[in-house]
């Protein structure tokens, strides 16, 4: 379970997060929405650990984030908002690269599975000439190698088609439902959201989100 | 490690025919300079033909003496063929050494000694003339001054029994001593070279600054890598961002060195130049690691290429190599403390650099590592 306790952010005089708690269990997927500059980014890198707090409490299972950062590094599979893979390289490459760096080991078969689950097949071919959708899906398989418990995904499926954002949804249920993974996902797009995740975080004093949300049958969380 | 290699090599992969270019290119560097700047040299002799009416000691002495110039390129001919060159410009000039020249010498007389030749494209008669005329005064006046002290003798009734050989040898020692110009120049850990010469290239003086701007070149992986989204990704590897970044220096630093190696068997083959190993390894360390603080500190790889040239052309004139500013031992020991090249052109191991480079990097990796924490 990720537990957020009484988390608070300022940079400089200016508060950012303000006393959010909240507890995420395994096998959730959790949406994180609200207007551009009010906070999302912010708490995504405060879970991943490249950010610090100003004050409170995380705890990921039994590990805390400020006494067991290193462990805690090993669970966390980030993806970012842009496309963090090598261009030059093929798919298989991409995923050799860093699988080398990675904290567990998999063999090419493995590493070629995981693209295959999200309907990733363009294995020798170079990541430059895949579409958008298909390097949104290997910027997440990449995310993947060392089977992370807590998966922070940023805007992941922004800017691609359709059917590309369906089989990543697809793939991120799954994740959940059968690996028990627990999901944090940021988006704008509301039918995505409604769709996939089990509960939705809102931040940011607009209650515009809220009341988006309020049609669909979602647990929401407002800050 | 290996892990990190194994990575390193994907990446090169790509890139091998770039990289292969870059990494032979001082070499090419030293070899295309020292072949142009020899050919340059053999154009800038000005050939001149030389016509022996008598071939006595005196003749031959004054002929060698002409070709001893670094300036003129003298040849031996008969009077017709040195004209019939002179008339097709293969010639600057000819100079006829007149039949009873020794004995016109000997006698102490200047005058008609030589005949010569030009033609309106003689640009060099004037000053080649002027210097055979030097070379004629010099040995007239030793003869007139041997000549002076036997008759001085003889007034005396010395005891002193000198040939005219004698005195000459002796004069000529004497002015061999009493050298008013006498210029050291020492390259790359040779004995001094007390003669006027001219600089000597070296290549590896030339390859010395053609690494140091190719190895900055080559390191610009380093800010297209710093750059990169993919680095991103690092806080959640096995490895931290500083330390692949110093590992992938260090795989740098392997690969360069074993083409030094190949550089230095390249060297000894064509010019049978050797090297201090140490020394070598030493300035490739410290190049490599230097290049790595530079493109940190500049961030941006077409500034980076700009400030590598300019860097590049600061080395080539404090190091004295374009400037005939004496030499290294001439410019002052302060000057020396801040050209990273001049222990590794003198033949001794980088230490100071090297030292200032390893605490640059440890300064790095510490800042870094506390930005990745």
């Amino acid at each position: 379970m990720l537990k957020v306790e009484e988390l608070t952010k300022r940079f400089h005089k200016k508060t950012i997060l303000s006393d959010l708690s909240f507890n995420i269990d395994h096998g959730e997927i959790v949406g994180l929405v609200g207007e551009n500059g009010a906070g999302k980014s912010t708490l995504l890198q405060i879970l991943a650990t490249t950010m610090k707090p100003t004050s409170g409490d995380i705890l990921l299972d039994d590990l805390n984030y400020q006494r067991d950062k290193a462990k805690i590094r090993k669970e966390i599979g980030f993806v970012p908002q842009d496309i963090a893979v090598w261009e030059q390289l093929t798919v298989e490459e991409n995923m050799v690269f860093f699988e080398k760096l990675s904290w567990k080991k998999k063999s090419n078969v493995q590493l070629k599975e995981i693209c295959q689950d999200m309907k990733l097949d363009r294995w020798k071919d170079p990541v430059k000439k895949l579409s958008g959708g298909m390097k949104r899906k290997l910027n997440l398989a990449i995310s993947l190698i060392h089977d992370p418990s807590l998966l922070l995904l940023d805007e992941p499926t922004v800017g691609i088609d359709l059917k590309s954002r369906k089989e990543i949804g697809a793939y991120l249920r799954k994740q959940a439902t059968d690996y028990n993974k627990t999901i944090i996902y940021t988006s704008h797009d509301m039918d995505e959201i409604k769709e996939l995740c089990d509960r939705v975080i809102t931040i940011g004093e607009d209650s515009f989100y809220k009341n988006l949300l309020q049609e669909a049958d979602k647990e929401v969380i407002s800050f | 490690m290996k892990e990190i290699i194994y990575t390193r090599f994907l990446l090169l992969k790509k890139q091998w025919i770039s990289l292969s270019c870059w990494i032979v290119l001082p070499i090419l560097i030293a070899i295309g300079f020292l072949s142009t700047a020899e050919t340059v040299q053999d154009d800038f002799n000005v050939p001149v033909g030389i016509v022996l009416e008598e071939e006595s000691e005196s003749a031959l002495a004054l002929w060698q003496e002409i070709n001893e110039s670094s300036l003129v390129d003298a040849s031996k001919f008969s009077e017709r063929e040195a004209v019939r060159k002179l008339e097709q410009h293969e010639l600057d000039s000819v100079f006829i050494i007149r039949q009873g020249y020794e004995e016109t010498l000997q006698s102490g007389n200047r005058r008609n000694l030589l005949g010569s030749y030009y033609s309106d494209r003689s640009f060099a008669y004037t000053p080649v003339k002027e210097m055979i005329v030097s070379i004629i005064q010099q040995t007239t006046g030793r003869i007139k001054a041997a000549n002076t002290v036997i008759n001085l003798e003889m007034k005396l009734s010395s005891e002193q029994d000198w040939s005219i050989e004698e005195i000459i040898a002796k004069s000529k020692e004497i002015q061999n001593n009493e050298d008013l110009l006498n210029n050291q120049f020492r390259f790359h850990g040779e004995s001094d070279l007390s003669n006027n010469s001219g600089l000597q290239w070296n290549p590896w003086i030339v390859w010395a600054f053609a690494t140091m701007l190719i190895t900055i070149f080559i390191f610009d992986w380093v800010i297209k890598e710093r750059k990169a989204i993919v680095a991103v990704r690092f806080p959640f590897m096995k490895i931290s961002f500083p330390a692949y970044m110093l590992i992938n220096v260090s795989i740098y630093i392997i690969i360069l060195l074993s083409i030094d190696l190949s550089t230095v068997v390249i060297f000894y083959s064509i010019y049978q130049e050797t090297i201090n190993l140490f020394s070598l390894v030493s300035y490739r360390i410290m190049v490599c690691l230097f290049a790595f603080l530079f493109v940190n500190i500049i961030r941006n790889a077409y500034f980076s290429y700009i400030a590598a040239i300019l860097w590049v052309l600061v080395l080539i004139v404090i190091s004295g190599a374009v400037l005939p500013i004496g030499g290294f031992d001439k410019l002052g020991s302060w000057i020396n403390h801040f050209n990273p090249l001049y222990r590794f052109l003198i033949g001794e191991w980088t230490v100071g650099w090297l030292a200032f480079c390893l605490g640059g990097i440890a300064i790095w990796y510490v800042r870094e590592g506390k930005k990745y924490a």
